[in-house]
């Protein structure tokens, strides 16, 4: 792992593998739990994520010129999910369910199926900002960042979809559509 | 906003939120991530070849303008021997106007004036021999030596 980022930057921008492969062993599960909640789809969420890391070698060359290489990433993630959900119906990862991981059986389970139903319901942007700050762990100063909005913009958007997401589990379950 | 202005009952569905079950990412995802970059890495000449071609459209461009601007220069020159952007009312002009009106006493200064206007920008006019289609190259000789067509002979 280079010792800064901007040695990482350097080494990204020189083209060097070793220096592609830090970047995603820093930020490649964080980017893929960020995908998972903006498609619902795995396959899409993969394929995402290769198209964010593939999308960086190719402009490698205006990487020096990046300041802020988290939020340029997760951008270019947000810029790839779109493209995806733009090439398929929206309604196609809507009503997806993302396969839950086999051992999980409970209550707690139950629950994390619910609260994954109840965040496709939301609406896409709202869903975004779930996706970056709680799957992704970004603060709203980088999720502002990520969405080109003010911080205040991404937190009214996070209370709103925390909001509805109370509403929704509160209703009885209808299980997944 | 902060995080922290969440309600209680808000900030208890985060955390469950936080700590729901979520995949992971599949462990071939990496190198499957990391051959996709090699070969893009790969694909080093094609991006040269690439930036030939940027370098030669951005200097064909700087071309095409350098010519343009040369072009409307040199327009331009050729529009600067017109009588019209001396001064029309300078010292010359005057004495034409005088002498018209020594000549012509009933004529107003200002019709004086024009008139020397006229004759001073009528004394800058080429003569050019207007061809007709049919006219031989011979016949606009004799239309250039006999002058032109509305010289009252």
């Amino acid at each position: 792992m280079p010792a800064t980022p901007d040695d990482l930057l350097e080494g990204l921008a020189a083209g060097r593998e070793e220096a592609f492969a830090a970047l995603y062993d820093a930020y490649g599960a964080r980017l893929f739990a960020a995908a998972c909640g903006m498609l619902g789809l795995r396959e899409e969420a993969e394929d995402a994520v290769q198209d964010v890391f593939v999308g960086l070698v190719q402009a490698r060359a205006r990487l020096r010129q990046v300041e802020n290489l988290k939020a340029y990433l997760f951008a270019s993630l947000r810029h790839a999910a779109m493209h995806r959900r733009g090439r398929a119906k929206a309604s196609q990862f809507d009503t997806a369910e993302v396969a839950m991981p086999a051992a999980d059986v409970g209550p707690d389970a139950e629950i994390s199926r619910r609260l994954d139903v109840a965040l496709r319901r939301l609406p896409h942007e709202q869903r975004e900002v779930i996706a970056l700050h709680v799957d992704a762990g970004l603060t709203f100063a980088e999720v502002a960042a990520v969405l080109d909005v003010s911080a205040n913009t991404a937190a009214s958007r996070y209370r709103y979809a925390m909001e509805k997401l109370r509403e929704a589990m509160k209703e009885p379950d209808r299980g997944t559509v | 906003m902060e995080p922290s202005d969440l309600p209680p009952e808000l900030k208890g569905l985060e955390r469950r939120l936080a700590a729901r079950s979520r995949l992971q990412p599949p462990a071939d995802l990496r190198l499957r991530v990391l051959a996709a970059m090699r070969r893009e890495l790969a694909a080093q000449p094609a991006h040269s070849r690439r930036s030939w071609a940027g370098f030669w459209q951005y200097s064909a461009a700087v071309a095409a303008g350098i010519l343009l601007v040369l072009n409307l220069l040199m327009s331009m020159g050729n529009r600067s021997d017109l009588p019209a952007s001396r001064a029309a009312n300078g010292a010359d002009v005057q004495q034409v106007a005088a002498k018209i009106r020594e000549l012509v006493p009933f004529i107003s200064p200002e019709a004086a004036l024009c008139e020397a206007l006229i004759l001073r920008a009528g004394s800058h006019l080429e003569m050019v021999p207007q061809l007709r289609p049919g006219v031989s190259s011979l016949q606009a000789l004799q239309q250039i030596e006999e002058g032109p067509s509305w010289v009252t002979r």
